[in-house]
């Protein structure tokens, strides 16, 4: 059994076009042969590693070059980064926009870390915003979330919503928010409205590729704060809300077919459940039977879950 | 000795590049069903992501078994090794019943007791090396280490997990560090372990098997490849962030002329690797050969004595990215073959790693570049997550 002995059935008895079928032989036998995703790879590597470059050289020669040579020169960085995108790139799409050329959204991403470092720097150097130093974060993460939905660009879309991570996070610093209480409430914040951006980009159609994005950040952030919250003195309400969760996300899963999802229920469900459960539990006999029948009941469903959902390429 | 018929492994194949020509629009769904039914088998599958949780929590289930029966039974040193053993066979004996007349097929159960079969043969040997034999440090670890490189090459030829030859080369690489002392001779030692790899698979590749087949062996090969890259490479442990452990940091006491030779290596084996990529059209080993030649050009300042500076990460970048265009312009229009357009886009597991990762790499290199001054200090902040705090 061969690819091109069904592709000359179908083409003899009528179901696929001969022209159709030399081309995916062709394909198959990878005639041409695509060399995007190692250029892609390469082209994400080059620009992680400017970016290291040039954070190490804006810290080590910090005192050397002068505050206007640095900011100037990240600047101009940045401002050609922009004009370049807009210059080649096409118009606004509420869709995907198909970048011109492979290195385009890396062009701009350079650029946004480019901003995110003077950003830093003018912060650190002028204090700009005071007391209110933070707030440089929150306008980087507007800039890069604008530039992110302009050119259609997820790596600067991620960027973005670090910085607001970031943001958020100094902010409870600055009230002396110290407890974990306070970061696991960020979490759930952070996370809820990272979920909320998903929900809509869905529901508005306005760039829905970008759910996932939004996806991966909403699951760790509440998951996660909801998991810490499992180990404290009064678990029981956390743990409820980790459960409801846990079952949102697997249902997410479910219904769109993207199991990665089903990873994060399952891990921090699982890691809930076992921290509730094993926290009065002393005897190792009891903990070694708790897990062999833990891992029967999740492997069972997950066996459930396989039957009906068969791989694809 | 394949648990697998080949044939049904290539029609499984065949039905996933059909999935595939389906989501990008290629063929429509009759015919998709068409070749579906021609490619039908047997063969039990699910998602990559199911197959993954599986593994573990099969892996879970095994680990736990065996340690409550240990704590149950109470066997002592004696019987503890007998009844690793027994459980090594049972669970054997689960992934042959799994991968045999249930026809599960990469289906993370069958794989998670194959693999646990091992590991718990590999603790019976250790504790009958150690108390039956009376063999005690680099004796053990070289017996081990041995049986370790058989049995993940025994269970690759009967289940063809191809992470499990890797291990077994793995396994086999660490004998020189066992066995020898001077670093020349570890690495001289490893370089024949990877060429005689290469060697084997690279006659296996020749023999135009079925394009399965061929795949397994040209990946087996590009991790040879660049298993020899790692090999001849005296300077891998003065990069930096990443932490080379121990072994593989190059020692005092290299003549001047295997050093020089190791270095020459560094850039001819890759580019070698590269060349022959390029001419048989292996996607394995074009990456191999790319990243063996990145990381010369990493190691190449500390071979010559040169001095790091900060921008050299930058310099880097710039050129694999200068690369990267004049690329994509000369394959635009296909060239020999080779192109730059995306001919097929892969599926979606709802996994954004890159996009995410380059966002909290951005974030965090902003934050750690400024220099601590006053309320600036963004030190720690990196991963631009709730831990965006000083000194956290």
């Amino acid at each position: 059994m061969t690819l091109d002995s069904i592709l000359d059935r179908m083409t003899g008895s009528g179901t696929m076009s001969p022209l159709l079928a030399e081309s995916l032989k062709g394909l198959e036998a990878e005639r041409p042969f695509s060399v995007h995703r190692e250029l892609q790879a390469l082209l994400y590597l080059g620009a992680i590693l400017i970016a290291a470059g040039l954070a190490a050289t804006v810290k080590a020669y910090f005192d050397l070059l002068g505050p206007w040579t640095v900011l100037g020169g990240l600047v101009a960085v940045f401002a050609g980064s922009v004009a370049f995108c807009f210059k080649r790139g096409g118009g606004f799409g509420r869709g995907a926009v198909r970048p011109p050329t492979l290195v385009f959204d890396y062009v701009l991403y350079l650029g946004c870390v480019a901003w995110g470092l003077a950003a830093a720097y003018a912060e650190t150097r002028f204090h700009l915003f005071g007391g209110a130093w933070k707030t440089h974060f929150l306008i980087s993460s507007a800039l890069f979330a604008a530039l992110a939905y302009r050119f259609d660009n997820r790596l600067v879309l991620s960027l973005g919503l670090c910085s607001l991570a970031a943001w958020f996070g100094l902010q409870l610093q600055g009230l002396h928010l110290w407890s974990s209480e306070s970061y696991r409430f960020f979490g759930l914040v952070f996370g809820t409205l990272a979920a909320l951006a998903a929900y809509l980009s869905v529901r508005t159609e306005l760039k829905s590729h970008f759910q996932d994005v939004y996806g991966n950040f909403a699951g760790h952030f509440v998951l996660a704060s909801l998991l810490s919250g499992t180990a404290t003195r009064d678990p029981y309400l956390y743990f409820a809300g980790l459960l409801a969760a846990c079952g949102l996300t697997a249902a997410h899963a479910v219904r769109s077919r993207k199991f990665f999802y089903m990873v994060y229920a399952v891990f921090y469900g699982y890691l809930g459940v076992c921290s509730v459960l094993l926290r009065n539990m002393r005897e190792i006999g009891f903990i070694l039977l708790y897990f062999i029948v833990s891992s029967l009941c999740v492997g069972a469903g997950l066996f459930y879950l396989a039957r009906r959902f068969k791989e694809e390429a | 000795m394949r648990i697998y018929e080949q044939e049904d492994e290539e029609k499984l194949r065949l039905c996933m590049q059909a999935a595939a020509w389906r989501r990008n629009g290629l063929i429509t769904e009759p015919q998709f069903r068409e070749i579906e039914t021609s490619t039908r088998t047997d063969l039990k599958r699910t998602t990559l992501m199911l197959r993954l949780l599986l593994f573990v929590f099969a892996g879970l289930l095994t680990a736990a078994t065996v340690a409550f029966v240990l704590w149950l039974l109470d066997l002592g040193d004696g019987g503890n090794y007998v009844w690793l053993a027994v459980s090594s066979a049972l669970a054997y004996a689960a992934a042959e019943r799994l991968a045999g007349p249930l026809r599960f097929y990469r289906h993370g159960a069958e794989e998670a007791f194959a693999a646990g079969a091992l590991v718990l043969a590999l603790l019976a040997a250790g504790h009958y090396i150690r108390h039956g034999l009376g063999l005690y440090g680099s004796e053990k670890e070289l017996l081990l280490e041995i049986l370790a490189a058989a049995g993940c090459f025994a269970l690759y030829a009967r289940f063809r997990h191809l992470y499990l030859a890797l291990a077994g080369v793995l396994a086999l690489a660490y004998l020189p560090f066992t066995y020898f002392d001077e670093v020349i001779w570890q690495r001289a030692f490893l370089a024949v372990i990877f060429i005689s790899g290469l060697l084997l698979t690279w006659r296996e590749e020749r023999v135009e098997p079925p394009v399965l087949l061929r795949e397994e062996a040209s990946f087996l090969f590009a991790f040879l490849l660049f298993g020899l890259c790692l090999a001849v490479n005296l300077r891998l442990g003065d990069l930096r962030p990443w932490d080379i452990p121990h072994i593989l940091k190059a020692r005092a006491g290299v003549p001047a002329a295997a050093y020089w030779l190791s270095y020459v290596l560094t850039f001819l084996i890759p580019l070698a690797g590269l060349a022959a990529g390029i001419r048989t059209r292996r996607r394995a080993l074009l990456a191999a050969s790319a990243a063996g030649i990145i990381l010369a050009l990493c190691t190449n300042k500390d071979y010559l004595g040169f001095r790091h500076f900060p921008w050299d990460p930058a310099v880097l970048g710039a050129l694999l990215i200068g690369i990267s265009i004049a690329l994509e312009r000369r394959l635009k229009a296909e060239w020999k073959g080779y192109t730059s357009r995306q001919l097929l886009s892969p599926a979606s597991h709802g996994l954004e790693a890159a996009a995410v990762a380059a966002g909290a790499a951005g974030i965090s290199h902003a934050a750690n570049a400024a220099p601590g001054e006053g309320g600036a200090n963004f030190g720690g902040g990196s991963s631009g997550g709730g831990g965006s705090s000083r000194g956290f």
